[in-house]
């Protein structure tokens, strides 16, 4: 799952993974309010809940952290399933400290995405 | 004795005036009018037992009776020697009257009168005297009139007033019998004594004392009595006042007579005056005399004498002007003051206010005085300003500054700071001291100065959002367009599209470095130094592992690094990052072209108090003329160079906040070396 609000970048998330067969399901998402519901609404079905989140910052209406806060209220079964990696522009080590210290953020990626990041993922896999 | 006793009575009541008379004298009158009572008591017996007689028909008893009374209440004895027949020794010759039994330490009738008796119950010291008197008076005839001592066995000593007579025959003027008395004057030798004693005390005190007593006679004027102190008081000997009857008058400062002028009309009312005045020696010596005077008037109110005491005071008025300048000097500086001095009293009532509260608050003192502090405090404060005051009095001699609103005269409230002092337990003071000022104004301008701090805060916090996002919203697109520029890379074979793609991403990768260094220019110069222990090998790596890209498509660059820390080195990691990275991207990007083997040596050695940071390369080198600009903003030495010009200024910028300095040694074409120092900040 891919939550950025630049239609750009999710459109290269897609090229990548698409290309490089990263995926085997892809789900691009415009805004971190319609993450939560889509998240919400694949409680029960476990096998319908995304393996990997990458997950923006800079946001309008909820950003990345704040959907980091509202994730952490969300029930085991989507938190167990779904491992978050920040997918950013920030250079700030501020945002980066801010990501490291949350214990559902596995790591912090510096965009663009591309395919020496993808292999860096290859542990995740 | 009644006339001595009235006279030292006199006496003491001239020396003292309307003192009270010292302990000893009243216990020594006491026993003098103890004496004198007994004595009279005594008489007044004697005289009713003497005044009963003279009937005419008593008998010789009754008369014998009389007489031993008369004698027993006399302290009286009478004795007897038959001197005719002093050879008969069969015969008794000594007779006896129970009183000198008495006095003698006998019971009446217990032994036998004999001159040995006798002998044993006079003094040791005298016996010998009274042994010649007897003799003489026995041989010769002579009358006797003498005092002398007993001692008896107990140890009491008595003195005895000793009279005697002889009887001698009209015809051979032999004498025959010797009669007399013994009275025993013990009571009254020690009353004479005590005051002996008494009047030696008195007379010691009339000699020594630093005041001046004196008497004149009103109707000749002339001194009767001076005390010697007048020779320290005036400087003149007694005698010069009595032969100028007015030398005191005379020596009084002009301006000063008319108290003396004044002292007539009490005096010849008969009241006591007391004068402070000034006199001039007669070294010339100015002194302040105290006078007392007592009047004494005769029957018909004529003034007839007067005594007096005179004083020297000087010291006491130096003393008493001394301290009356300090006190004007005191009160001057607290009336002048632009602070207001109050005193409260334990019902927080204000008992003194200084005149500076007009100033302040409109208010004069006496608009003030007996009414609750409180009264004048803003309803806001009122709570904090009783409770300072429960502090302060549950701790004596604190001290509390406090800050409130005090109501002026015109009903407006002006800001006030106090400093109240708990002076309570000074006997003087006895109150809480405050001390205020007006603080209206401060406290405004401070008002004001928080408010634009306030604004200054949200103004940089406004900022820090905004370059927050410019750094988002300008960076975003560049790297979408890059992540987009990557995916043509890999998927298009054409070398000259290729080479156009590289272009691209050389531009795009441009203005990004550029944007960074904005912010880290602007970063630098608005935060604050946020001092941290840091680790040198961290912050390389983490910056090597940023750069490892750069030198991609070039020739491989030897990158040596060699640290040497001290672990507790403080400053601030952010800026060693900027320091870092700007100083490694240079010396990587300018590498020399034409040398075999390019190299970047990293050479970072700390100690607890300070750090040195090294950046040395192999690569083209800065001409002279150029090492002196290369730090200047948007300088860049040719068209050629790939940075923004701000690179090596951030790193002078940020040297300097971090209180350090920057050297460079470079030769072109063979590389340059910078050095840092920078100071471990704990330290400073």
């Amino acid at each position: 799952m891919v939550i950025d609000d630049n239609p750009v970048d999710r459109y290269i998330a897609e090229r990548i993974f698409t290309k490089y067969e990263f995926a085997e399901e892809i789900v691009c998402i415009d805004s971190a309010k319609k993450a939560l519901e889509y998240l919400i609404s694949f409680k029960d079905i476990p096998d319908k809940l995304p393996h990997l989140i990458f997950l923006d910052i800079m946001m309008p209406e909820m950003n990345g952290f704040q959907f980091l806060d509202e994730y952490k209220n969300l029930p085991e079964t989507i938190k167990q399933n779904c491992i978050i990696l920040m997918l950013t522009t920030s250079i700030h080590s501020e945002d980066h400290d801010k990501a490291n210290d949350n214990p559902y953020v596995n790591r912090f990626l510096n965009k663009p995405l591309n395919v020496g990041v993808l292999k860096g993922l290859e542990d995740l896999e | 004795m009644h006339i001595l006793n009235s006279l030292l009575q006199e006496q003491i009541n001239k020396y003292q005036g309307e003192t009270p008379i010292p302990e000893y004298l009243s216990n020594f009158l006491s026993i003098v009018s103890e004496t004198y009572e007994h004595y009279e008591k005594d008489q007044k017996l004697l005289g009713d037992v003497l005044n009963s007689e003279g009937n005419g028909k008593e008998e010789a008893v009754a008369h014998q009776e009389h007489l031993e009374i008369s004698q027993q209440i006399a302290h009286i004895g009478s004795w007897e020697l038959d001197i005719e027949n002093l050879e008969d020794t069969s015969r008794n010759r000594l007779a006896w009257s129970d009183e000198t039994y008495r006095i003698l330490g006998f019971e009446p009738g217990s032994v036998t009168p004999s001159t040995e008796v006798f002998f044993s119950r006079v003094h040791p010291e005298e016996v010998e005297l009274m042994r010649n008197i007897v003799k003489d008076a026995v041989t010769n005839g002579q009358p006797s009139n003498i005092e002398y001592r007993l001692l008896l066995p107990d140890g009491m000593e008595k003195f005895i007033l000793a009279r005697s007579e002889t009887l001698v025959d009209p015809k051979t003027k032999a004498p025959l019998k010797l009669s007399g008395t013994i009275q025993d004057i013990t009571d009254r030798k020690k009353a004479e004594e005590e005051l002996r004693i008494a009047n030696n005390e008195l007379r010691t005190l009339f000699e020594n004392m630093q005041e001046v007593f004196f008497s004149v006679d009103m109707e000749t004027f002339q001194q009767l009595q001076m005390s010697p102190a007048c020779e320290q008081v005036y400087g003149y000997p007694r005698e010069a006042f009595i032969e100028n009857p007015n030398l005191w008058y005379e020596m009084i400062l002009e301006e000063d007579r008319h108290i003396i002028s004044a002292n007539d009309p009490i005096l010849f009312a008969g009241q006591s005056v007391i004068n402070t005045f000034r006199t001039r020696n007669k070294d010339g010596k100015i002194k302040w005399l105290e006078v007392k005077i007592t009047p004494t008037l005769n029957k018909e109110g004529k003034l007839i004498r007067i005594d007096g005491i005179a004083a020297d005071v000087t010291k006491r008025k130096e003393v008493e002007n001394a301290l009356r300048d300090s006190e004007y000097k005191f009160r001057s500086l607290i009336e002048n003051n632009s602070d207001a001095i109050m005193i409260i009293n334990e019902n927080a009532e204000i008992v003194f206010s200084s005149n500076s509260l007009f100033r302040i608050t409109g208010y004069h003192p006496e608009d003030v005085i007996g009414i609750p502090n409180i009264t004048f405090i803003h309803p806001d404060d009122i709570i904090s300003i009783q409770k300072s005051r429960e502090d302060l009095l549950s701790n004596p001699g604190k001290t509390n500054t406090i800050q409130y609103r005090r109501r002026r005269k015109d009903g407006s409230y002006i800001w006030c700071e106090s400093i109240a002092t708990n002076m309570m337990e000074d006997p003087i003071m006895h109150g809480i001291i405050i001390n205020f000022r007006d603080i209206t104004e401060r406290k405004e301008y401070i008002e004001a100065l928080k408010a634009s701090n306030e604004d200054l805060k949200k103004i940089k916090m406004e900022m820090d959002r905004f370059v927050y996002s410019i750094s988002h919203d300008l960076r975003a697109p560049l790297t979408s367009m890059l992540g987009v520029l990557q995916l043509i890379q890999s998927e298009v074979t054409d070398t000259l599209v290729l080479s156009d793609l590289q272009l691209i991403e050389g531009s795009i990768k441009k203005l990004d470095g550029f944007i960074l260094d904005i912010l880290d220019y602007s970063r630098n110069s608005r935060l604050e130094i946020k001092l941290q222990a840091v680790c040198f090998n961290d912050i390389t790596n983490e910056v090597m592992n940023h750069l490892k890209y750069m030198g991609k498509g070039k020739t491989t660059i030897d990158i040596r690094v060699d640290i040497n820390e001290d672990l507790y080195f403080y400053s601030d990691k952010g800026r060693l990052t900027i320091i870092l990275n700007n100083l490694i991207s240079n010396a990587m990007r300018y590498c020399n072209p034409e040398v075999a083997h390019p190299f970047v040596e990293i050479n970072i050695t700390s100690t607890s108090r300070e750090v040195n940071i090294r950046v040395k390369d192999n690569g083209i080198g800065i001409s002279e003329e150029n090492q002196q600009k290369i730090f200047d903003i948007f300088y860049r030495v040719s068209s050629n160079s790939i940075g923004s010009g701000l690179g090596l200024y951030i790193v002078k910028e940020v040297v300097a906040k971090l209180s350090g300095s920057i050297q460079l040694q470079s030769s072109p074409g063979k590389g340059s070396e910078f050095s840092i120092h920078l100071p471990n900040l704990v330290n400073v």
